[in-house]
């Protein structure tokens, strides 16, 4: 109480300032001298009333205890925060929870491998076992056509042979040159549209 | 260092008032930022906000994130004395010696003029009886 009274106490009267104090600012910057008519001003403080003046340094004094205590104790909340997500029990029951949901998840994943291995081996085998099929198909094909061509030849090579039995020979020469010449051939036939052979001896008069 | 992403030297963490909004009509945001920022320029985090102006039903909003407040002022944010005063009539901070100052001597003020009012009707009463 008597800190506060002191400072309400006798103290010499103040001089006008060598500079003229500046109020709140409006429409001047702080670079702009102040007026002519405001020269001799002495700005006196407002008048303080004693017993508010010590109410009020009070109220500060307990409101400023108040909230230096919340600080204080915001302060701890926050720093025991900090500690419990790194080092808390929460923190290590997640940890755990996180590592064994970990390890289910390779585990899975090894077991998804495995299973798609096999599937790939069961098709790969049967890939091949169809390529096999396919390729015992084609060559037995192949084996059949070569087997036709062969079988053409020589139903070819036989047929030569039955031709050549009546073939022009130089032994038999003259005997079919005096065959032809003794057998005349009438070429005087014509065909219809349908594809009828007329002869004029049949159908002339 | 980027636009908007300055390092200033000096200053400290504060939680103060942004203005917003548009002529004849404030309305503010209560912001977490770096005491040397422009007023309305970058901040941390908001934390709520107030409007000034009454609404429909003669109230006047005010909203506070008290989660995020603890933690900035744990973290030694500085409070702006308009938000001081907001926080003490929320009854989250204690009331704001100034506050209950001003609403004594508002109260002296008026109980003055009321006494100067009745007294002038007293007189007046007295002067029309006397005459």
């Amino acid at each position: 109480m008597l800190r506060a009274l002191s400072r309400l106490g006798a103290r010499p009267p103040r001089r006008p300032p060598a500079l003229v104090l500046l109020p709140a600012r409006g429409r001047k910057t702080r670079h702009d001298p102040p007026a002519k008519s405001k020269v001799g001003r002495v700005t006196t403080p407002p008048a303080v009333d004693p017993a508010e003046f010590f109410v009020l340094t009070e109220r500060y004094r307990e409101y400023r205890q108040i909230v230096r205590a919340l600080r204080v104790e915001f302060a701890t909340e926050v720093r025991k925060n900090l500690y419990e997500s790194r080092v808390g029990v929460l923190a290590e029951r997640r940890a755990r929870q996180k590592a064994a949901e970990h390890r289910e998840m390779m585990a899975w994943n090894r077991a998804e491998n495995q299973r798609l291995h096999e599937l790939r081996m069961a098709r790969l085998l049967q890939e091949a076992r169809e390529q096999e099929r396919l390729r015992a198909e084609e060559q037995a094909l192949k084996a059949q056509e070569t087997q036709a061509w062969v079988q053409l030849k020589e139903r070819e090579v036989l047929q030569l042979q039955e031709e050549a039995k009546s073939f022009i020979t130089r032994e038999n020469l003259e005997a079919r040159v005096e065959e032809a010449l003794d057998s005349p051939k009438s070429y005087n036939w014509a065909i219809t549209r349908e594809g009828q052979v007329v002869r004029p001896q049949d159908e002339g008069s | 260092a980027t636009f908007l992403c300055k390092v200033y030297y000096g200053g400290n963490l504060t939680i103060r008032l942004t203005l917003g909004g548009c002529a004849n009509r404030p309305f503010y945001r209560i912001v977490a930022a770096h005491s040397k920022f422009a007023r309305d320029g970058r901040f941390v985090e908001q934390l709520g906000c107030y409007d000034p102006l009454p609404n429909s039903h003669g109230e006047k909003i005010v909203g506070l994130n008290l989660e995020r407040i603890r933690y900035w002022i744990g973290c030694g944010a500085h409070l702006s004395k308009p938000v001081e005063r907001l926080l003490g009539l929320a009854g989250f901070f204690p009331l704001h010696p100034m506050m209950i100052t001003n609403a004594e001597r508002l109260r002296r003020k008026r109980a003055r003029e009321a006494l100067l009012a009745s007294q002038k009707t007293d007189t007046e009463a007295t002067e029309t009886e006397a005459s």
